[in-house]
């Protein structure tokens, strides 16, 4: 689409509530303003647009200025030229990275090779319970012992170990095809096989736990006026809890954020999370959603201000349409907000562009 | 001048280009938006380097010239 000069002139009235015939005067007398410098020999700049000027064969050139130039190429923003080398030596660099990897793939195969159902909670979990118990091992022998004496929850663990082996002896007895007493032990063993690893796990966290609390009691008590060993506590004891903190967390800066403002949180002016600040809007926005509709914008907005962000929704006019658009945080520079992408969650990671913030 | 109609001029321009928008002045030029394919660049001494795409300002002046567009 063209934009001519009358049409500019309409823009320019809308945006700064002037009279037309007062546009078209200063227009006009910007446009003089940079013929006239230029015709002097001298380059007229408009800050943060570009520069103005006769070249050799006179003719009026423009220079954009940086801003502009990223503005308008902010698509491939953060893109630099790259050198090719026929011979490279950093294709050896990837090497350790996929050596690192490497080991993680021992863990997923088990997985993968297993075909039959049945066999599935032994392959994948076996390893588990090799790992755990290798882990724990050393802590439960040790504590064996101990825990023998006290034996609450080691009873429990031996009680269902014992019946389900006479469970077994029962049905291989029975007669029964071999097929189906296949599948039956298999089951059978699959269960206790799940129990042990259920016990085991206990054995463990109880194991953790109990460690953790003589480790935090005894600090506690020796320095009491100390806050980090308090806190170690609770750090050690919230890997079961962890999702419910994670979904108060949120809910309980929200709220912050709606009710009060921000009286404890000190916020820098730009970034992702938190709350918008005015004095930020001069900056750029990462735009994460687009819509026709003025109440989907809305609604999806609200869902990405529980999540913690800052969230702005604008309208722009694309193609004779007009879009609402979704974003999130409040950047300084186009590149701070190329940056921020990689702290999104997928896909925001990937599918959203920066655009500059206005207010409509 | 009126510093308020610059800072409006620049926006006005700026948003249109963004949308790949042409923008016309008469007796004075036109702004466009030029895409620059990735490419690459080979130097004298050698070196060949992939220049990244970019989206580029032009100007087209058309100062004391009949407007051809």
């Amino acid at each position: 689409m063209k934009i001519d000069k009358e049409k500019l002139v309409e823009m320019l009235v809308e945006k700064t509530g002037m009279e037309k015939d007062e546009v078209e005067n200063q227009l006009l007398q910007l446009i003089d303003r940079i013929k006239d410098a230029a015709e002097r020999g001298k380059a007229l700049e408009i800050k943060g647009f570009g520069l103005f000027y006769f070249d050799e064969s006179n003719k009026l050139t423009f220079d954009p200025s940086e801003e502009l130039s990223t503005e308008i190429s902010f698509k491939y923003a953060g893109m630099k030229p790259v050198e090719i080398n026929p011979e490279r030596d950093t294709s050896f660099v990837p090497d350790p990275v996929s050596g690192e990897k490497s080991t993680d793939k021992p863990e997923s195969k088990p997985e993968r090779v297993s075909i039959f159902a049945p066999d599935e909670p032994f392959r994948s979990e076996k390893p588990e319970k090799e790992k755990k118990s290798d882990k724990t091992e050393k802590v439960e022998k040790s504590k064996k012992s101990e825990k023998a004496a006290k034996t609450q929850v080691s009873e429990k663990a031996a009680q269902p170990k014992k019946k389900k082996p006479s469970v077994k002896k029962k049905k291989k007895s029975s007669p029964k095809s071999s097929d189906s007493i296949n599948n039956i032990i298999i089951s059978i063993a699959a269960v206790i096989l799940i129990a042990v690893l259920i016990f085991g796990y206990f054995y463990y966290t109880d194991s953790v736990d109990t460690m953790t609390q003589t480790g935090a009691e005894s600090p506690a008590q020796l320095q009491t006026l100390d806050p980090v060993p308090e806190e170690t506590p609770e750090m050690a004891e919230t890997p079961e809890v962890i999702p419910e903190m994670e979904q108060v967390d949120p809910a309980e800066v929200t709220e912050e954020a709606d009710d009060a403002g921000q009286p404890e949180v000190v916020q820098t002016t730009y970034g992702l999370m938190g709350d918008l600040m005015e004095d930020a809007n001069d900056g750029y926005s990462i735009v994460v959603h687009s819509f026709n509709d003025e109440i989907n914008a809305r609604s999806t907005a609200a869902e990405l201000n529980g999540d913690g962000y800052r969230v702005l929704v604008s309208s722009r006019s694309v193609s004779a349409d007009t879009v609402w658009r979704v974003s999130v945080g409040q950047f300084q520079t186009l590149q701070s907000a190329v940056e921020a992408t990689n702290e999104l969650p997928s896909p925001y990671n990937t599918q959203n562009f920066i655009q500059r913030i206005q207010i409509n | 001048m009126n510093k308020e109609f610059v800072h409006a001029f620049k926006e006005v321009i700026r948003d249109q280009l963004v949308g790949k928008n042409k923008v016309e002045l008469e007796g004075f030029g036109i702004f466009a938006v030029e895409h620059r394919e990735q490419h690459q660049k080979k130097y004298d001494n050698g070196r060949v380097v992939v220049m990244p795409p970019t989206d580029v300002v032009v100007f087209k002046s058309n100062t004391g010239t009949p407007d051809e567009n």
